[in-house]
């Protein structure tokens, strides 16, 4: 995976990406994962509802390119998808990644996050987001804004 | 000797002068007996405020198909209480020259506000129940507005504050209460009294660093203070502030939204901040061509 060998502990004990990285032994995490993850022939596990409860699509129905449509529509940021994990989906995007690049770039974040708990889903969510598009952004050349 | 925060706000033009054009339109707002021509002509009075709005509709913060082109326009498809916050928010980004740039940039400072704000309102049309989210904008442009009153009053302790936690990796508004005696809310929220603003306003610049001591509206306070770390997170523009402030956990319980609306918001907010920002301190203008259209009227 490349990580190991990194020590991070100067600046914070446990980083998202690395932590995640490493992990392969836990127990079964969510499948709940982002409306941009969610690719055609992906099989449903639970019912996708609208907000006020209305079934969109059944549990384990393949969605299709007008499914994603309807749930754009209709407001709709995740589903539980069958075989999936979060993790796994980013931990796939990240080793893509420059892994040199990644690196820096996350002492740099990290730096800014040191008074947040990053435990926190939602800061966990806000970093990895962030991360990536930061990494992807410099690997493109652009001067961050 | 500085023991208050009103003690700050003495002599200050900017805090005796927001435009009364803006206590017209709350005025008129609120009066059941006012109507749309009213309320548009007491706008329409005020070229400069009616660009600016104008500009603002107009831009990707609506997004509409079509171009607004007057004021009473904007009035009928916006809403009311809706234009008098954008009035609102843009009167008082008008307000504040004169700051040392080495302080603080003043377009850095009014982006990160931008940002602010339109997170807010993006986190609120999340939420699905708020008819207005036009005054979490206002809210968000207006949060930080007690840090403008530090800079100018008090440049040389704002430039020690800023560098001791640049070399400590302190939070600002730590540092600001540690030194003064009070931080940059405790002097929006006197400002916003002073100013007679709605109370829901008043509590959101008190505390959006402690949400959790908001009691009239825990909500509002909440999204605002989501927003302005996903601001700082962004590094949309910068308020002096180095760091992403501390996150109370109860406040993203409290907006139930979510997690995986993170994304799409963060898309929609790297769109909308370019394009407002340019649309308020924008080239195009509508002071000119409305001018003009009443010099051939």
């Amino acid at each position: 995976m490349g990580y190991d060998d990194i020590n991070f502990g100067y600046l914070r004990e446990e980083y998202y990406v690395s932590s995640i990285l490493n992990d392969q032994t836990g127990e079964k995490k969510m499948g709940i994962i982002n409306l941009e993850d969610i690719q055609v022939d992906m099989v449903t596990a639970s019912d996708i509802k609208e907000r006020s409860g209305r079934v969109l699509l059944a549990e384990g129905s393949k969605i299709s390119e007008k499914h994603l449509r309807v749930f754009r529509m209709w407001g709709i940021t995740e589903a539980d998808i069958k075989g999936i994990e979060k993790e796994e989906l980013t931990a796939n995007v990240a080793s893509q990644l420059d892994q040199n690049l990644l690196r820096e770039v996350e002492i740099q974040t990290c730096e800014r996050f040191c008074h947040v708990d990053m435990e926190h889903p939602f800061i966990k969510e806000l970093f990895r987001i962030l991360l990536l598009r930061l990494v992807r952004r410099r690997s493109k050349g652009q001067i961050d804004d | 000797m500085i023991r208050k925060p009103e003690d700050l706000l003495k002599g200050l033009v900017q805090v005796s002068s927001l435009p009364v054009v803006y206590s017209k339109i709350n005025e008129a707002v609120n009066n059941p007996q006012s109507s749309m021509k009213g309320i548009s002509d007491i706008i329409s009075d005020d070229p400069g405020l009616t660009s600016r709005l104008l500009q603002l509709v107009n831009s990707a913060f609506y997004s509409f198909p079509s171009r607004i082109e007057t004021v009473s326009r904007a009035l009928f498809i916006v809403g009311t209480q809706q234009l008098r916050d954008l009035a609102l928010a843009t009167s008082i980004m008008n307000l504040f020259k004169g700051i040392p740039e080495d302080l603080v940039n003043m377009e850095s400072f009014w982006r990160h506000s931008v940002a602010c704000g339109l997170a807010a309102k993006i986190l609120a049309t999340y939420r699905r129940c708020e008819m207005n989210v036009e005054r979490f904008f206002a809210a968000g442009i207006i949060h930080d507005i007690g840090r403008l009153i530090i800079y100018k009053k008090i440049p040389d302790t704002a430039r020690e504050m800023i560098i001791r936690c640049k070399t400590n990796r302190e939070l600002l508004y730590s540092v600001e209460k540690e030194v003064i005696g009070f931080d940059h809310s405790d002097l929006g929220r006197v400002l916003v009294q002073f100013w007679n603003l709605p109370p829901s306003l008043e509590e959101v610049v008190a505390y959006h660093h402690s949400p959790g001591e908001a009691i009239r509206y825990p909500i509002e306070t909440a999204v605002v203070h989501i927003a302005d770390i996903i601001a700082h997170a962004m590094q949309f523009g910068n308020s002096g502030e180095q760091y992403i402030p501390s996150m109370d956990e109860k406040a993203w319980e409290l907006i139930g939204i979510p997690i995986s609306v993170l994304s799409p918001t963060l898309d929609q907010l790297e769109r909308e901040v370019k394009d407002v920002v340019q649309s308020l301190f924008g080239t195009h203008d509508y002071a000119e061509e409305i001018t003009k259209k009443k010099i051939s009227v």
